[in-house]
C-alpha cells in the first residue's frame, strides 16, 4: 500500500531533481534582470522580445511599482538595472551607492484619463467630465496609483488637486499598488474611471475596454523616466542598457506614446 | 503557459516537502506523546502561521533576512548571496508557513494510534525505534500523505509572503501564484486563465487525496 501510495510523488520528485541542475545552471546564464516600472511594461517587454531575436540574450523582467521596486533594490534584489518612472528613484539608487552608472533619462511618459467603456462619463483633457460626474453621482471607484508608491499615482494626485477634484473625490479613490493594477481595475469596469499611464492603454485587451483621453499637461508636473545601471551589472547588461536608447527601442517607446528625449 | 513558474512552483513545494517531512514527524511524535511543561505554547507556536496574516510573517522575514541584519548577514556569508529575493529565502518562508499544514495531520495521525498497540510492540522486545519504525510509522502513513499532499498544494497557493521577500523575479521566485498576479496586471487573462486552472487542478488533487487518505486512516485504526 505504502509502495502505490508513494510512487506518483516519488517519481514527481525524482524528475524534479534530475531536471534541478540544467535550469540552475541556465538561470546563471541570464544575468540579465531588468527591474522595471509597471508603465514601461508594454513597451520594455516588447524590446526585450527584439534585443532577444537580434542577440539570443534573453532578458528577465520584474515589473512593479517603483516605490516598491527601490525598496527591494536597497534589501539587496539581484537587479542588473532599473527603469524607474520618475527621476529621483533612480538619482536616490545613485547616492545611496547602490547604482554604478548616473541616471539618465529614458523617456517622458504622459498620464491619461481612462473611463470604462460602458459608463457615460466624458473624456475631456481638463477633467470637467470628471467634476460633472462627480456632480451626478455617476462616480463610484476612480482608480488612481498609490501616490506614495508610484510617479504616476503622485502625477494623478497632482491632476486632480489642480483640477479641483480632490476633495470631491473624498470616500471614491481606489489605491492601486501600482499603475498597471489602476489599469486592470477601470478596464475590468471594478472602477467607473482612472488616472493612468497612457502607454498602458496601448494593450489590445484595454483599448477595447476603455475611452481614452491623455490629460492637459499643465496640470501634472513631466514624468521624467530614468533608467541607471545597478552594481550588479556587467557586460551584458550594459550592452542592453544602451539597446534602450537605440532607434529600434526608441520607436517602440514612441509606439506606445512615450516622449522619447533627443540624445 | 508559462513553465518557468510552473517548475519554480513545483520546485518549492518539492524542497518544502522534503525538508518538513522530518520536522513535522518529529514534533508532531512529541506533541501527540509528550508530556512537557510549555507543551501548549509549544503548539500555539506551531498553528501559528495558520492565523498569522502573511503579512506579518513577511514583515519580521523581510526585517529579519535583510543583509544588514544579524540573521540575513550570516545567511548572507554562509550562502554567498542575500536570502531576500532569492530562491532559498522563500523557501524558509513556506517551511515557516506550511509548519502547521504539515504537523498537524501527523500529529492526528499518532494520536490515533491506541496505546495497547505501542505497549503491545514494548513487551514484544521491541526497541523505542524499532516501534517507531515498524508500528507507528506504518500506522501513520496515511497523516504523512495528508501532510505532504496538504503542504504540497499550500506551497503552490503561497502568495503574500512571497510577494513580500520574494519580490516577482521570473525563474527565482516568480511562482505560478505571483505569475498570474502579474498576467493579471499585463490584461493577459488568457495566461492568467491557463494558470488558475492549473493550480485550481492541483489543489482539488491534493484535497482529494487528503480525503481518501483520511477515509483509509479511519479504517486502519479500527480495523
Amino acid at each position: 500500500m505504502i509502495n502505490r501510495v508513494l510512487a506518483l510523488p516519488l517519481a514527481a520528485g525524482l524528475w524534479l531533481a534530475a531536471s534541478c541542475a540544467p535550469v540552475a545552471s541556465a538561470a546563471e546564464n541570464a544575468t540579465l534582470i531588468v527591474a522595471a516600472a509597471s508603465s514601461l511594461r508594454l513597451a520594455v517587454s516588447e524590446i526585450a522580445s527584439v534585443y532577444r531575436q537580434k542577440t539570443g540574450q534573453q532578458v528577465k523582467l520584474s515589473f512593479g511599482s517603483t516605490g516598491n521596486l527601490v525598496r527591494q533594490i536597497e534589501e539587496g534584489a539581484p537587479f542588473t538595472q532599473f527603469l524607474a518612472a520618475d527621476e529621483a528613484s533612480a538619482e536616490r539608487l545613485v547616492q545611496n551607492g547602490k547604482a554604478s552608472g548616473p541616471a539618465q533619462v529614458l523617456v517622458q511618459g504622459r498620464l491619461a484619463l481612462a473611463i470604462a467603456k460602458d459608463r457615460t462619463i466624458e473624456t475631456d483633457a481638463q477633467l470637467q467630465g470628471i467634476k460633472r460626474a462627480l456632480g451626478n453621482g455617476s462616480i463610484r471607484a476612480f482608480a488612481i496609483a498609490n501616490p506614495k508608491l508610484a510617479p504616476y499615482g503622485k502625477a494623478a494626485e497632482q491632476a486632480l488637486q489642480r483640477a479641483g477634484l480632490w476633495d470631491g473625490l473624498n470616500g471614491h479613490i481606489v489605491m492601486a499598488e501600482n499603475v498597471g493594477q489602476a489599469v486592470q481595475f477601470v478596464a475590468s469596469g471594478a472602477a467607473d474611471a482612472a488616472l493612468v499611464a497612457e502607454a498602458l492603454l496601448k494593450a489590445p485587451a484595454v483599448s477595447s475596454s476603455v475611452r481614452h483621453v491623455p490629460v492637459d499637461t499643465s496640470l501634472y508636473d513631466p514624468v521624467r523616466q530614468s533608467m541607471v545601471l545597478l552594481n550588479s551589472a556587467g557586460q551584458q547588461a550594459r550592452a542592453f542598457h544602451a539597446f534602450l536608447r537605440s532607434e529600434d527601442a526608441r520607436s517602440i517607446f514612441a509606439k506606445y506614446g512615450f516622449d522619447v528625449p533627443d540624445l | 503557459m508559462e513553465s518557468a513558474a510552473l517548475y519554480l512552483s513545483l520546485k518549492l513545494a518539492f524542497w518544502t516537502c522534503c525538508l518538513i517531512l522530518p520536522v513535522a514527524i518529529i514534533v508532531a511524535r512529541v506533541l501527540a506523546w509528550g508530556r512537557f511543561r510549555g507543551k501548549a505554547i509549544c503548539e500555539a507556536l506551531v498553528m501559528l502561521p495558520l492565523v498569522l496574516p502573511p503579512t506579518v510573517l513577511g514583515y519580521y522575514l523581510l526585517v529579519g533576512l535583510s543583509p544588514s541584519a544579524g540573521l540575513g548577514k550570516l545567511a548572507g556569508q554562509l550562502f554567498g548571496a542575500p536570502l531576500v529575493f532569492s530562491f532559498n529565502g522563500i523557501l524558509i518562508a513556506s517551511l515557516i508557513a506550511n509548519l502547521p499544514f504539515a504537523v498537524q495531520p501527523v500529529q492526528r495521525a499518532f494520536e490515533a494510534v491506541p496505546m495497547n498497540v505501542r505497549q503491545a510492540a514494548w513487551v514484544s522486545g521491541l526497541s523505542n525505534w524499532q516501534t517507531f519504525r515498524h508500528v507507528e510509522l506504518p500506522l501513520a502513513w496515511p497523516g504523512i500523505v495528508s501532510a505532504l499532499a496538504l503542504t504540497f498544494a499550500h506551497t503552490l497557493g503561497e502568495f503574500g509572503v512571497i510577494l513580500m521577500i520574494g519580490g516577482n523575479i521570473p525563474g527565482e521566485t516568480q511562482t505560478l501564484s505571483l505569475a498570474l498576479y502579474d498576467r493579471v496586471q499585463a490584461f493577459q487573462y488568457d495566461q492568467a486563465g491557463i494558470m488558475a486552472a492549473t493550480l485550481l487542478a492541483i489543489s482539488f488533487i491534493a484535497i482529494a487525496i487528503v480525503h481518501a487518505t483520511a477515509r483509509r486512516s479511519g479504517a486502519r485504526v479500527n480495523g
